[in-house]
């Protein structure tokens, strides 16, 4: 049993816990929706489990560190926390409907890890700029926000396809099972997902810069990773700011959380493959 | 502060301005993580062509965020909250110190979250039962008897109410925490040779300007570890800080893992090795008859190839003739080694690898180290407390806007003929589901206080 050999597991199952929302979402059977959340945990233990396993793996090879250091091992992570995350909002809004948006973005993450050739899976040792306490709560916080705002864009594609089909947000209006949530509900959601991700994205920024200081005495370089992040905190500090004091709610916050996404991407892997900078070890 | 007047003023200080201003923050970052940053001219050239690289060094483009109007960006956001914040504080404060005995009954009715009761104890009795009640909920309950009416006032997260504004107030901390550290700090570079001192560094990007240091630096063993598939696995420095020529602090830095002293920091940044040069340390061990217990005499010496050279009252003399590549550049090393007890001898040492020469009466352990010369990074920054304050202050203040909440709750005790008439009512400025049920928890409470005998109506 190598950690390889579970990753690609949690590829699948995460993939047949898609297909279990999208079946729940057509034909409305809740033992569907029984199936599918059943997977999505089955999907997190295993993902979880592949985590450990490359934990130990790393330290058999003598290199012993936390599998949060480069591409790889980071989309598995986020993968990860996507899925917790999405399964803690299913427990709280008590619905099943949620899944079929933010599902399949643990699926891709764990696909796009497994079958992508740009970066390799190998357990290479640690450079001496990494080997530092910061590094986990580093990687840890950033990616808790940034699962927070994937699952913000997941719900902002289901609001914005409600509102499509010809729904009206009304306020407090609560909707029968089948049809939920409300898009009152969902922009509730939408709106708590990105002040989580927001709140997260600091914390990550503050230990990056903290982490940095003590490696290069400099907590900020407007290193391109590092710039990104920031336009991406400016891009999710509008749209709090919007929805506080132009009444920014519904569509437009929907559309908020897809540019914010759009950034998130950006500074994720974009700033990796297309920019280089200091966080070029990240590939 | 009241800017109300001007409206210009009261523009400058809106979030609506603050809402312009963010936009074209990301615009201008966007650009450039897009345009190569601090390139010398020449690459612009070849990049984007003559005419573009005018428009490119006229915009600041190739220093986008030490530009003019980047700047002009930053100081006009730093106003705008200071402004802002300037604006709000005190009607936020109104708010916090607010004398909420004096709530009017009638207001309290008409409010959303409202439980009525009635009892049939007296008002004394009532009084006590009430008070106990939110002290067990953790209430901390103040009364007034306002004459025909007795009323209960408690609160919780008053001051969450100023997240915001510590929020605000951060960002401005941090970025004064950054102006005093480019002005009153600096940043500078030294290469020191391990065996070497200094009492000066450079300025970076201007080597031309020397910084003294109060005190001298030493370093006396630069090493790089591998790990068994090539890649660096650390880089450390041996440093010492002498002042006066006695030694008040020897540590080991890392890449993580710096050495401050006196408000400096020096940071493992880069290192060189120094050419044609190598470290030789010998340890010479006689066996005395009778006793096997070897006595060594351990000396390093920083030497050149292709030199002869001479060890300890020039009983011993060696030279290293050639040098190798490794992969990692440094040896095996040949040496030429005469002691004046046999023939002069020819050995070859791999770089940090002790060899053993037995010679007679005495053994001799030499081991040869390219000579590196360290690369510190040093940085006086006096301003980074306020940054590392603004950091705390910042999620504070995050966490007191997003997870904390005003909530308040009123009781009134009212004599109505021969019952009482007790109405509890409550607001939250934030999460008012949750707050309902809080409500609705307190009035289980009341209930269940026996001594109440309320009756909800």
């Amino acid at each position: 049993m190598d950690s390889a050999l579970f990753s690609g597991y949690t590829t699948f199952i995460y993939l047949a816990a898609t297909f279990f929302y999208v079946a729940l979402t057509i034909f409305r059977i809740e033992r569907l929706g029984l199936f599918a959340t059943a997977l999505t945990i089955i999907g997190v233990l295993a993902n979880g489990i592949g985590i450990g396993l490359r934990w130990v793996e790393s330290y058999q090879l003598g290199i012993g560190y936390i599998p949060l250091t480069n591409m790889y091992e980071s989309l598995v992570f986020f993968a990860w926390t996507i899925a917790i995350v999405y399964l803690a909002i299913e427990h709280i809004h008590k619905t099943k409907y949620l899944g079929i948006y933010v599902v399949p973005f643990a699926f891709l993450a764990m696909a796009y890890a497994s079958f992508s050739t740009e970066f390799s899976k190998d357990i290479k040792p640690l450079l001496p700029a990494l080997q530092s306490n910061w590094l986990a709560a580093h990687v840890i916080t950033c990616f808790i926000g940034y699962a927070a705002f994937t699952i913000a864009c997941g719900l902002a594609i289901l609001y914005l396809v409600k509102r499509g089909s010809g729904e009206v947000l009304q306020e407090n209006s609560r909707a029968p099972e089948a049809e939920r949530p409300s898009l009152a509900q969902l922009d509730s959601i939408i709106y708590k997902m990105i002040v989580f991700g927001f709140l997260w994205l600091t914390v990550g920024i503050i230990t990056g810069a903290v982490w940095a200081n003590s490696a290069w005495g400099t907590y900020w370089s407007w290193d391109p990773k590092e710039t990104w992040s920031l336009i991406t905190w400016f891009i999710y500090a509008l749209a709090l700011h919007a929805r506080y004091t132009r009444g920014w709610d519904g569509t437009r916050m929907a559309w908020s959380a897809l540019v914010g996404f759009v950034s998130v991407v950006f500074t994720y892997y974009g700033v990796n493959f297309i920019l280089s900078g200091l966080h070029s070890y990240g590939g | 502060m009241k800017f109300k007047e001007n409206p210009i003023v009261d523009y400058f200080s809106s979030v609506r301005f603050a809402l312009f201003l963010l936009p074209l923050l990301v615009v201008g970052s966007i650009v450039g993580t897009i345009i190569p940053q601090d390139q010398p001219i020449g690459v612009y050239f070849e990049k984007y062509g003559q005419a573009n690289t005018v428009i490119l060094e006229i915009l600041g483009l190739s220093k986008t965020y030490s530009s003019i109007w980047f700047k002009a960006l930053l100081v006009l956001l730093c106003l705008n909250l200071a402004a802002c914040s300037l604006n709000r504080i005190p009607q936020v404060f109104k708010v916090i110190k607010k004398d909420n005995l004096n709530a009017d009954i009638a207001k309290l009715k008409r409010s959303k979250d409202k439980v009525l009761f009635s009892s049939n104890t007296d008002i004394k009795s009532a009084e006590t039962a009430v008070s106990e009640v939110l002290r067990q909920k953790n209430w901390l309950v103040r009364s007034r008897d306002n004459g025909d009416v007795l009323l209960f006032f408690a609160e919780k997260g008053a001051w969450s109410r100023l997240g915001a504004y510590v929020v605000h107030i951060s960002i401005l901390i941090i970025i004064l925490g950054a102006l005093v550290g480019s002005y009153f700090g600096f940043k500078a570079f030294v290469l020191v040779p391990e065996g070497g001192a200094t009492t000066e560094v450079y300025q970076k990007n201007d080597e031309q300007t020397k910084i003294p240091l109060p005190f001298t630096l030493r370093c006396d063993v630069f090493g790089i570890e591998y790990y068994a598939n090539g890649m660096p696995k650390e880089y450390r420095s041996d440093l010492v800080v002498l002042e006066k020529d006695k030694e008040i602090v020897n540590k080991r830095i890392t890449v993580n893992d710096p050495l401050t002293y006196s408000g400096l920091t020096f940071y493992q940044s880069s290192y060189q090795p120094i050419q044609n040069q190598y470290t030789v340390e010998m340890t010479k061990k006689t066996v005395t008859k009778g006793n096997n217990q070897a006595r060594g005499s351990k000396q390093k010496v920083y030497v050149e190839a292709r030199e002869k050279h001479a060890w300890q009252d020039n009983q011993v003399r060696f030279e290293i003739v050639e040098t190798g590549e490794d992969g990692h550049g440094h040896g095996p090393y040949k040496i030429w080694f005469d002691d004046e007890m046999g023939v002069p001898a020819h050995f070859v040492l791999e770089d940090q690898k002790p060899l053993i020469i037995e010679r007679g009466g005495a053994s001799y352990e030499i081991m040869i180290t390219q000579r590196f010369a360290t690369g510190l990074q040093v940085v006086k920054d006096p301003g980074v407390w306020l940054v590392y304050l603004g950091f705390g202050l910042m999620l504070l203040g995050l966490y007191m806007a997003f997870f904390m909440s005003h909530r308040r709750l009123w009781i009134s005790i009212q004599k109505k003929e021969a019952a009482l008439t007790i109405i509890l009512a409550g607001s939250s400025n934030k999460y008012e589901a949750g707050f309902t049920k809080t409500l609705e928890d307190i009035a289980t409470g009341l209930l269940n206080e026996k001594s109440l005998k309320l009756r909800r109506i």
